[in-house]
C-alpha cells in the first residue's frame, strides 16, 4: 500500500492554490491514498507497444487539423472584458500590488 | 582570444545556452482572433478567449504556426510534421488560464543550427536544440497604485516562438554575434520584427562556468534580458560573480535570476526549491498540429535568400568590402533597393552603386528622418547616375551634386546633367587650353613647382576645375597640367 | 388539461396546425416548472419572465408565417455548465454565483436559432462532478420518482437537474453534458432516454470544461424520436471547437423505424458484475433476446480492459479537470475572498468558492500531473487506448453494444455513499464510453424491483447515432415504457 505522507498531500494542496483545513485534508489523504493504490493496479499491464491516448484524435490518427484564418474579428468590447471583474479600476484588472 | 578566464586558483570555461523568445508576426493571436497589437488602449485588443472565460476554447492560428516552420526551415531544423500543445500550469494574473499553451513535449522543430561568426574571422556552429510555439502572457504594471497591480491583458495570446540553443557559446562576443544575426535573420523572413525595446525579442541566457575539462556545473538562469547591451552586460556579471563562489570554496545554487539594467547586476528571483511544478500536459482542446511535407516545402520555398548568404554574395560576387555587404544585406529593404540599383546598372559596377548608395543616399535619408523604402530617389534613378559616371558623362565630383539635385526636384540624372550643362568636358583640345592660360598667368607658381614643391599642382587643378564649374575630366586635366608644367 | 403531456413532435404538429401557440405551451410548462421547482430543486436560475416573453414573439412569428422551424416556441431547460448570454451561470457552485455569461454556448445558440425557448438554468453537481446530484452548492436535486415509501431519491448525476425536469413533465427536453456518464446515468434512473453522441458531434463552445477530452453534451427527452430529432438542431461542426469533427449533417432520425433485422449486437461478458441488481440482469437478457426475435443477431463479445476502465477515467478526469480549473482564481470573474497578498486570495476564493469533491478531484489531479508521478499517468493514457482498442476490435463484427447502463435502481438521497471511491463505482458502465469517445445512448426498459426506472445502454462505432436511434427506437416500442413519475401522475401533467 502507498500512502500520502501529511507533507505530500500539503504539497498538493499548495500546487493546487487550496487552503484546507485538517479534517478535509485527512479525510482527503484517505481518498486520495485509496484512489492512488487504485491507480497501481495499472502498473502490471504491458502497455510496451502502445502509444498513449489524451484524445480522440490520437487514437483516430486523424490528419487533419482546425485552424483558424490570421483575421482579426469581434475584440470584446473592454465593458464585456470587465463585466464579471470582482476588482477592477478604469480600463484595468487590479490585484494586490506583486513584486518582481 | 582565449575563451579561458584567469581565476585566482584556476583557469575557468564559460558555458552559455540561450532561449530567445520572439514574438511571432501577424494580424491576430495565436489562438483567437484578437488584434495583435502594441501600444493599444489597456484590455481592448482582448477576447474572451484571451481573458480565459470558463467555456472558450483556443483554435490555433495557421499563419503563425506558418511563419514558425519557416523559421524552422531558416534554422536548419528538422520539422515535426505532428507536433502537439501542452499546458504548463502556473498561476500569476498574467496568465488568465493558470497555464501557458506552450509546445513541450513534442515542439514543431527540432535538431536545427545556427553559424555565427568568431572575433578572428572564423564560423562556429550553434546547434539549435529546439523552436517551439507558445502563447505569450499580459502585463503588470507596478506604477498607477502604491498598493495595487494593474493587469493589461493586451499582449495575452500573441505568438511566440522560443528558440532554445545547446549549452555552445564559450564567450559573451559569440552571444552577441549569435543574437544579432538571429535578428538580423528573423527580420528578413518577416517573422517578428526584432524590436527588443519594446520586448518583441527576449533572451533567457543559461549561464554556468566549468573548469576545462570538466562535466557542467550548476547553471543560473537569467530571464527576460532584452538588448544585446545588457546580454553582454549580464553575462560579464554573472560570470564573475560565478567564479568568485567557486573559488571561495561557495556552491553556485541553480536558480532563476533577473537583470538590473541600472546597475548592471543579476539578482535572485527563485531558486531551484522554490521552482514551480509546471505539470505539463497535453493540452486537449487542440486537436494534434498535422502539416503534410507538401506544405512544408512550399513554405521553404517562400523563404528567400537569407541575409549571411546574401552578404557572401555581395563580398564575392559584387567585390564589397564586409561593412557595406553587411549593411547592404542585413536589411531586406536596404537589399533590395541595392539589387535593383544594380539590374539597371548598364556598366554593372556594384562597387560603386553600394559606395555610392551608403555614402550619399544613407545621408540624405538619415538628413530627411525617411526609410530606404520612401526615398525619393529609386533605385533605377541611382543606377542611372552611376552609368554616366561610368561612361565619363559626369565626373564623380559633379555626380554628387547631380544627386542631390534630384533628391529635391525627382528628376532623371540625365535631365539634370543636360539641363544643367553639367556634362564633362572630355575634349583635350578645349581642356589643354584652360590649362595652358592658368599656366600663362602663373608663371611665378610653375617655377615652384619645377623647384620641387610638388603640392601646387593641386592648386592648378582647383584653377581649372573652377573655370570650368567643375565639368573638366579630372584625369586629363591631371595628364595635361603634368605635361606642360614638368614636360 | 396540461400541454405538458405533449412531447416534442406532439407539440410541434400541434403547432403546425395551429392547435395551439407557443405562450400557451410555455405558459403550462412554467406552471409545472413552479412546482417542481418547490418540490425537486430543478432550477438554479429560472427565467420565465423572459421565456414568457420569448414565446409572445414565437405566437408572432407563427402568426405570420415566419416561424424559425417547427420547433419554433416549444420549451427547454438547459445545464447551468452552459453559457446563456446575459444570464447567470453558475455551474451549480458558490464560485460563480454572480457570474453573467457574456456570451452564448454554440449548443444553446444552435437550438435557439431553432426557435426552442430556454426556460431556465438547471440544477446539476457542483462543476459536473458527482454521480447523484449531491454536490451542487444550491441543495440536491430530488427524483420525481417517488415511492409510498415518500424517500427522496437522487435524480443521478451530473445532468440531476435535467433528468429531473424531464421526468416531471416540467420541459419536454433538457440539455446534459456527460464527462462519464452524466447524461445516461439521470436517464436511466429517471426513466428518460438520454445520449452521449461520438466526441466532437456538438461543439463543445461555451460548455464550462470539466475534462475536455471526455466532454460531450447531449439531450435527454421521453422518447427516442425526439431525442434524434433534438441532436439534429444540437450537432453540427463549429469553427470556435478545434477539437470537433468536421461532418456533414445527416438527419439522425432517418433510420427510425427500419427493420433491425440483420443487426448484430454485442453482449460485453466483462460487464456482467457481481453488484448488478438481478432486476436489471433480466432486463438485461429480456431485450437481448426480444432484439434476437426481430432478426439481430446477438453474440457475446469481450472488452478485456475494460476492468481498468475506472481507474484510468479518474486518472485522466481528474488531470484534466485540475488544468481545467487552473482559470478560476477569483481575479477575472467568480466570487473573490478579498485578502491582503494575490496569493491568499487564490487560495481562499478557490477554497472558499468550491465544494469538497471539487477540491477533491483537483488534488488527485494536480497528484497526476506531478512529474514524479508522470509514468503513471502516460500509462494511463496507455491503458485508455488498450480500452480504445478493445471496442475498435468488437466493431469490427458487431453493430452496437448492449449493457446495462446502472447496476440498480436510483438510491435515496439519505443513502449516497460516503467513500468517494464506492461513488465512482457507480459510473463502471458508462466511463469507458467517455474514454472511448464513442457514442451510447440510455433507454427506459421497465421498472425495478422497488418500482423505479431502469435504463439499459446501446453503445455503437463511431458516428453511428442513427444506427443507436434506430435500435432504441425499436425497445421503445416493444417495451412500450408507459409509466410516468409520481410527480406527473400527482399533479395530472399527463393528461
Amino acid at each position: 500500500m502507498k500512502k500520502l505522507s501529511d507533507k505530500e498531500v500539503e504539497r498538493l494542496v499548495k500546487i493546487s492554490y487550496l487552503e484546507l483545513d485538517n479534517e478535509f485534508i485527512n479525510n482527503s489523504a484517505q481518498s486520495l491514498t485509496n484512489i492512488i493504490n487504485w491507480v497501481q493496479e495499472l502498473k502490471s499491464i504491458d502497455t510496451s507497444s502502445v502509444q498513449p491516448m489524451f484524445c480522440l484524435a490520437d487514437f483516430l490518427q486523424q490528419n487533419f487539423s482546425t485552424w483558424r484564418n490570421d483575421d482579426v474579428v469581434n475584440n470584446a468590447s473592454v465593458n464585456e472584458i470587465l463585466l464579471n471583474v470582482p476588482e477592477k479600476e478604469d480600463v484595468f484588472i487590479v490585484v494586490p500590488k506583486v513584486i518582481e | 582570444m582565449s575563451d579561458l578566464i584567469q581565476g585566482k586558483t584556476s583557469q575557468w570555461e564559460i558555458v552559455i545556452g540561450l532561449e530567445t523568445h520572439a514574438q511571432i508576426i501577424s494580424k491576430a493571436k495565436l489562438f483567437s482572433a484578437a488584434k495583435v497589437g502594441f501600444g493599444d488602449e489597456p484590455n481592448t485588443n482582448v477576447s474572451f478567449i484571451d481573458a480565459a472565460l470558463p467555456g472558450v476554447l483556443p483554435v490555433p492560428n495557421k499563419f503563425c504556426l506558418q511563419q514558425a516552420i519557416k523559421t524552422g526551415l531558416a534554422l536548419n531544423g528538422h520539422i515535426n510534421l505532428i507536433s502537439y500543445f501542452d499546458r504548463k500550469h502556473y498561476f500569476y494574473p498574467d496568465s488568465p488560464f493558470g497555464y501557458q499553451i506552450t509546445q513541450f513535449y513534442k515542439p514543431i522543430m527540432e535538431n536545427g543550427y545556427f553559424i555565427i561568426e568568431l572575433a578572428n574571422g572564423n564560423k562556429k556552429t550553434i546547434k539549435i536544440n529546439r523552436l517551439h510555439i507558445e502563447a505569450d502572457a499580459g502585463k503588470l504594471l507596478h506604477d498607477h497604485h502604491p498598493k495595487k497591480s494593474f493587469v493589461d491583458l493586451n499582449r495575452v495570446g500573441t505568438g511566440l516562438m522560443e528558440i532554445v540553443t545547446e549549452p555552445d557559446f564559450r564567450n559573451k562576443e559569440e552571444v552577441a554575434d549569435y543574437i544579432t544575426k538571429l535578428r538580423v535573420m528573423l527580420k528578413s523572413l518577416g517573422v517578428c520584427d526584432g524590436n527588443m525595446e519594446e520586448g518583441n525579442l527576449r533572451c533567457d541566457i543559461n549561464i554556468s562556468v566549468r573548469k576545462p575539462g570538466e562535466q557542467f556545473r550548476n547553471r543560473v538562469e537569467v530571464k527576460n534580458v532584452n538588448s544585446v547591451k545588457f546580454i553582454k552586460e549580464a553575462i560579464e556579471y554573472e560570470v564573475n560573480e560565478q567564479i568568485n563562489i567557486w573559488e571561495n570554496g561557495g556552491e553556485v545554487k541553480q536558480q532563476t535570476k533577473l537583470f538590473n539594467a541600472e546597475k548592471g547586476t543579476t539578482y535572485t528571483l527563485r531558486t531551484k526549491e522554490e521552482a514551480a511544478d509546471y505539470r505539463y500536459v497535453r493540452e486537449p482542446d487542440i486537436l494534434p498540429i498535422v502539416f503534410t511535407k507538401l506544405e512544408v516545402d512550399e513554405l521553404k520555398s517562400q523563404i528567400g535568400e537569407l541575409p549571411e548568404d546574401k552578404k557572401e554574395r555581395y563580398i564575392n560576387d559584387f567585390a564589397l568590402n564586409k561593412d557595406d555587404a553587411t549593411l547592404l544585406a542585413y536589411d531586406n529593404d536596404n537589399s533590395m533597393f541595392f539589387e535593383q540599383a544594380v539590374a539597371n546598372n548598364v556598366h554593372k559596377n556594384p562597387k560603386a552603386i553600394a559606395s555610392f548608395l551608403i555614402t550619399n543616399l544613407f545621408a540624405l535619408l538619415n538628413a530627411n528622418n525617411l526609410p530606404i523604402s520612401k526615398s525619393k530617389i529609386t533605385p533605377t534613378m541611382l543606377a542611372n547616375l552611376i552609368d554616366l559616371i561610368e561612361d565619363k558623362t559626369i565626373s564623380s565630383k559633379i555626380a554628387k551634386e547631380v544627386f542631390e539635385k534630384m533628391w529635391v526636384s525627382g528628376k532623371n540624372a540625365a535631365d539634370i546633367v543636360k539641363d544643367d550643362g553639367l556634362i564633362q568636358i572630355t575634349d583635350v583640345l578645349e581642356i589643354e587650353n584652360v590649362v595652358l592660360q592658368i599656366i600663362n598667368n602663373n608663371k611665378d607658381k610653375v617655377a615652384e613647382i619645377k623647384a620641387g614643391k610638388d603640392k601646387l599642382l593641386g592648386w592648378f587643378v582647383g584653377q581649372i576645375m573652377q573655370q570650368t564649374k567643375g565639368k573638366a575630366n579630372p584625369d586629363l586635366v591631371n595628364k595635361l597640367l603634368k605635361k606642360h608644367i614638368l614636360g | 388539461m396540461s400541454l405538458t403531456k405533449y412531447c416534442i413532435l406532439e407539440l410541434s404538429n400541434l403547432l403546425k396546425n395551429k392547435k395551439t401557440k407557443p405562450s400557451e405551451i410555455i405558459n403550462d410548462h412554467i406552471k409545472a416548472s413552479k412546482l417542481a421547482q418547490q418540490e425537486l430543486n430543478i432550477y438554479i436560475t429560472p427565467t420565465f419572465e423572459n421565456a414568457t416573453q420569448e414565446a409572445i414573439k414565437a405566437d408572432e412569428r407563427w402568426n405570420s408565417g415566419n416561424q424559425k422551424s417547427e420547433f419554433d416556441g416549444i420549451p427547454i431547460g438547459v445545464k447551468d455548465i452552459f453559457l446563456t448570454k446575459g444570464e447567470r451561470t453558475t455551474n451549480a457552485s458558490k464560485f460563480l454565483d454572480n457570474f453573467i455569461a457574456p456570451y452564448e454556448s454554440t449548443v444553446t445558440a444552435n437550438l435557439k436559432n431553432y426557435g426552442f425557448i430556454s426556460l431556465g438554468k438547471l440544477n446539476m453537481d457542483e462543476f459536473a462532478m458527482g454521480s447523484a446530484n449531491v454536490t451542487s452548492a444550491y441543495g440536491p436535486v430530488v427524483n420525481p420518482w417517488k415511492l409510498t415509501d415518500n424517500i427522496s431519491r437522487v435524480p443521478g448525476g451530473s445532468s440531476g437537474g435535467s433528468s429531473a425536469a424531464v421526468a416531471s413533465y416540467s420541459v419536454p427536453m433538457a440539455l446534459g453534458t456527460d464527462t462519464g456518464g452524466s447524461i445516461r446515468q439521470p436517464a436511466s434512473l429517471c426513466g428518460l432516454v438520454g445520449l452521449k453522441p461520438t466526441y466532437g458531434t456538438c461543439s463543445r463552445f461555451g460548455i464550462i470544461a470539466y475534462a475536455s477530452s471526455l466532454d460531450q453534451a447531449g439531450p435527454l427527452t421521453r422518447n427516442v424520436k425526439d431525442n434524434a430529432l433534438i441532436l439534429n438542431c444540437m450537432a453540427g461542426f463549429d469553427e470556435k471547437d478545434a477539437s470537433m469533427v468536421k461532418k456533414q449533417k445527416i438527419d439522425y432520425s432517418a433510420n427510425i423505424g427500419k427493420s433491425i433485422s440483420g443487426l448484430t449486437v454485442g453482449i460485453p461478458k466483462e460487464y456482467t458484475s457481481d453488484k448488478l441488481d438481478s432486476a436489471v440482469n433480466t432486463y438485461w437478457k429480456n431485450i437481448a433476446n426480444m432484439l434476437e426475435s426481430f432478426g439481430a443477431k446477438i453474440v457475446e463479445v469481450s472488452l478485456p480492459y475494460t476492468k481498468y476502465a475506472l481507474p484510468v477515467y479518474y486518472v485522466m478526469a481528474s488531470a484534466e479537470a485540475s488544468s481545467n480549473l487552473a482559470r478560476f482564481d477569483g481575479i477575472r470573474y467568480g466570487k473573490q475572498v478579498p485578502a491582503n497578498t494575490l496569493e491568499e486570495i487564490y487560495k481562499k476564493s478557490r477554497t472558499n468558492g468550491w465544494g469538497e469533491e471539487v477540491k477533491r478531484r483537483i488534488l488527485i489531479g494536480s497528484y497526476n500531473l506531478l512529474e514524479e508521478n508522470f509514468n503513471d499517468f502516460i500509462q494511463a493514457a496507455k491503458v485508455r487506448a488498450l480500452i480504445t482498442q478493445d471496442f475498435a476490435n468488437v466493431f469490427k463484427t458487431v453493430d452496437l453494444l448492449l449493457t446495462p447502463t446502472t447496476t440498480g435502481e436510483a438510491f435515496g438521497l439519505n443513502e449516497s455513499p460516503k467513500d468517494p471511491i464506492e461513488m465512482y463505482l457507480n459510473d463502471i458502465f458508462t466511463v469507458t464510453v467517455n474514454l472511448a469517445g464513442l457514442p451510447a445512448i440510455s433507454i427506459p426498459v421497465g421498472l425495478g424491483k422497488l418500482g423505479l426506472p431502469i435504463g439499459m445502454q446501446l453503445i455503437g462505432n463511431y458516428f453511428s447515432e442513427s444506427t443507436i436511434y434506430q435500435v432504441a427506437a425499436k425497445i421503445e416500442e416493444q417495451v412500450q415504457f408507459k409509466d410516468v413519475s409520481s410527480f406527473v401522475v400527482k399533479n395530472n401533467l399527463n393528461i
